[in-house]
């Protein structure tokens, strides 16, 4: 056992994410858990029935051989399942937000040297780091870390008089056209990702927002993404 | 934090990490390995007054929670083998190339008991067999491992 072992021991060189925080915030469900394999005796019995199901089909075929055939309706659909959401709400940043527990929330200011606008909310598939050697007002470390199936986004609120346009009722248009925001300029090697900054503004505050997905992100993480953008919601400014 | 929180904290703190590294041993999808992990923890944290063995308790709930979707992910694909979904960019051991050839139950066993040192009872109890059984399937896996192992470092 000796070469299994030391190979085991490959795992250890996998770098874990720290997930106490999603433990904390995550609401379990109480769908029940997997249940242990069927027992051999239970295997039997249940191979048993399944004979004498088949061989009632194989009847009923018989004897409805001759007969017309009904219409063949379409393909079933194949519907996978909603991926599980934790709901994080920040009283002092008035707002609250939905996202797949595979996500990953900054714990902490991935722009440390930005105050106005001001960082209120960054959410990731992948680690977030903060900080990065040039563009104080980018997220530069996390872009840098975005892989080709990552997405990013980061929410920052502008304080004082300001205006922009009103929020779109879906993201989605805003996410699928390029950006001219300077961030692949901000990294300190080339990078092919999709990147724009969108201004918007809901319940009378002003917010800049910017997102950022890999060349071959999946389709339903494209869509986890447009999920949570439209599913932001901002408590009214006082 | 309460103190209940703490004792299940704790043990995050001292074996959520090799959970995290076998469930992705298992899985090979870390995204299936957080997934479990969290919520198994989750779950602790709020059924721990009933629980007798914390760590045991939490090793199977979150075996069997990566079991489910690895389940519900293969009937989704209808029978196919299971795909990632997760990068691992380039940093995928070999191991776990290789675990990924061995049966579900042989690579439960493997990395619950042989790299996490979980004991063959609770092995047994995941998969729902006897301890003899998970012998059996712990042989045959590392005797398939060896091979799979020794076939790739020659090549």
């Amino acid at each position: 056992m000796a070469e299994p072992k030391r190979h085991l021991d490959q795992l250890d060189s996998l770098e874990g994410p720290d997930l106490w925080q999603r433990v904390v915030e995550f609401q379990p469900s109480d769908r029940p858990l997997e249940p242990p394999a069927r027992s051999v005796r239970r295997r039997v019995m249940a191979g048993s029935v399944a004979l004498v199901v088949f061989a009632l089909a194989a009847g009923l075929l018989w004897q409805a051989l001759g007969r017309p055939s009904p219409e063949v309706s379409g393909a079933s659909a194949v519907v996978p399942s909603p991926p599980r959401l934790i709901t994080y709400r920040d009283e002092a940043r008035g707002l609250t937000v939905s996202y797949p527990i595979s996500w990953f929330r900054a714990t902490q200011q991935l722009t440390p040297h930005l105050s106005n606008p001001h960082e209120i909310l960054a959410l990731g598939t992948y680690p977030l780091r903060p900080g990065g050697r040039k563009c104080a007002q980018l997220p530069v470390q996390a872009i840098g870390d975005l892989g080709p199936g990552d997405a990013l986004l980061w929410l920052a609120e502008r304080a004082g008089p300001a205006s922009a346009p009103p929020r779109p009722a879906s993201f989605r248009s805003a996410l699928l056209s390029q950006g001219t925001d300077e961030s692949p300029a901000c990294l300190s090697s080339p990078k092919d990702f999709s990147h724009r900054v969108i201004a918007f503004s809901d319940a009378g505050r002003v917010f800049e927002l910017y997102v950022a997905y890999g060349p071959s992100i999946p389709e339903s993480r494209f869509e986890q993404l447009l999920a949570i953008l439209d599913g932001l919601r901002f408590d009214r400014s006082t | 934090m309460t103190n209940r929180d703490s004792r299940v904290e704790q043990l995050y703190r001292e074996q959520g990490l090799r959970m995290w590294r076998a469930l992705v041993g298992y899985s090979s999808d870390p995204e299936v390995a957080s997934d479990a992990v969290a919520e198994a923890f989750a779950r602790a944290v709020r059924d721990e007054a009933g629980i007798r063995d914390l760590a045991a308790w939490t090793w199977r709930v979150a075996f069997r929670l990566a079991t489910a979707e690895l389940r519900q992910r293969n009937d989704l694909a209808g029978g196919h083998p299971i795909t990632t979904t997760s990068e691992m960019a380039d940093q995928v051991p070999e191991i776990v190339a290789a675990l990924r050839q061995l049966s579900p139950n042989q690579r439960l066993a493997i990395v619950m008991h042989d790299y996490a040192d979980r004991p063959t009872a609770e092995v047994a109890e995941i998969i729902g067999s006897s301890r003899a059984t998970v012998y059996v399937h712990l042989s045959q896996g590392r005797r398939r491992l060896r091979t799979l192992l020794e076939v790739e470092e020659d090549g």
